[in-house]
């Protein structure tokens, strides 16, 4: 395997050339795509175990709950009565607080449609 | 780009920064279709196949430990996905028995394929190159054409480097066999 002068010369006269004009572009944009794959289904795994871990926990606590100690479930909460006032009070903080949440998901439905149009 | 430079890089792709892939597929980019060109002719075919072995290396990138150059295990990436395209087209070559192979004595072959200024032999050879092997192509072309170490070239074929001085004194041989058959032939 001293040169090899022919098989070099050879080797070279078979060489594909060069890229075609955009590949990096090409490329670059097949590797945003599967970033984005990669990111999703790292963020619905992750959701998946916390969701799980969530449920193990609180089913571990119920089953410990039931299993030792005296505590029962099936208390009854006493009764909560309201004066005729503080329903007034009650319905009207109610009032308020779902037109500030109905205002609230206004503002976010067209912030959206504004940066998708702006896309 | 220096090993520790590299391996910064690829720490900052893992960490959301994704552009900065691009700078591997500047550097590395023509070389790869290089070698995917040597082992699959077609032009289209090869730059799409390079394309994928980026992309693979992209989504694989959590696994390079750099105990190697980023370039050997990217080259190992595009070997193998040229490969894999290859056995998916069957394609029928001829076969030189091992016995004519084992004759050829090495003086013969060195003699023979250091004559680049022999138009008939160049003719030859590019013929009998044609007619190898998807992994021989490989070899040859990361060799000849790459400058590959055989040290190198072991970790991205993951053969031994005497294995791999094996192959090569026996690819080497067998464009000889190849070479004087045409010859034998054409008489």
């Amino acid at each position: 395997m001293k040169q090899d002068k022919a098989l070099k010369k050879t080797l070279t006269k078979v060489d594909p050339g060069g890229l075609s004009y955009g590949f990096d572009q090409r490329v670059m944009n097949a590797v945003y795509v599967s970033a984005e794959k990669k990111n999703k289904r790292s963020s619905v795994l992750s959701l998946g175990l916390v969701s799980l871990v969530s449920l193990l926990i609180i089913g571990g606590a119920v089953y410990l709950i039931n299993a030792y100690t005296s505590f029962s479930l099936s208390l009854t909460f006493p009764q909560i009565q309201f004066s005729k006032e503080s329903r007034n009070i009650l319905f009207f903080s109610s009032y308020i607080a779902a037109l500030v949440l109905v205002l609230l998901g206004f503002d976010t439905f067209f912030r959206r449609l504004k940066h998708n149009k702006e896309k | 780009m220096e090993h520790q430079e590299e391996m910064k890089t690829i720490n900052r792709i893992r960490d959301g920064e994704t552009a900065l892939f691009s700078l591997f597929l500047e550097q590395y980019g023509s070389q790869v279709h290089s070698m995917i060109g040597h082992i699959i002719p077609c032009k289209e075919d090869a730059e799409e196949l390079t394309q994928d072995a980026f992309v693979k290396a992209f989504c694989k990138l959590s696994s390079f430990k750099g105990d190697c150059k980023f370039s050997t295990w990217l080259y190992r990436i595009a070997y193998n996905t040229a490969i894999s395209a290859t056995r998916k087209k069957k394609i029928i070559l001829p076969v030189i028995d091992e016995s004519i192979i084992e004759k050829v004595a090495d003086e013969a072959v060195d003699s023979l394929l250091d004559q680049h200024e022999n138009e008939e032999v160049m003719v030859k050879l590019e013929g009998a190159v044609n007619c190898l092997v998807a992994e021989d192509k490989a070899l040859i072309a990361l060799f000849y054409n790459e400058g590959k170490s055989l040290n190198e070239l072991s970790e991205i074929l993951q053969l031994s480097v005497s294995n791999v001085k094996v192959k090569l004194h026996r690819v080497r041989k067998k464009l000889y066999v190849m070479i004087k058959e045409y010859k034998n032939e054409a008489r």
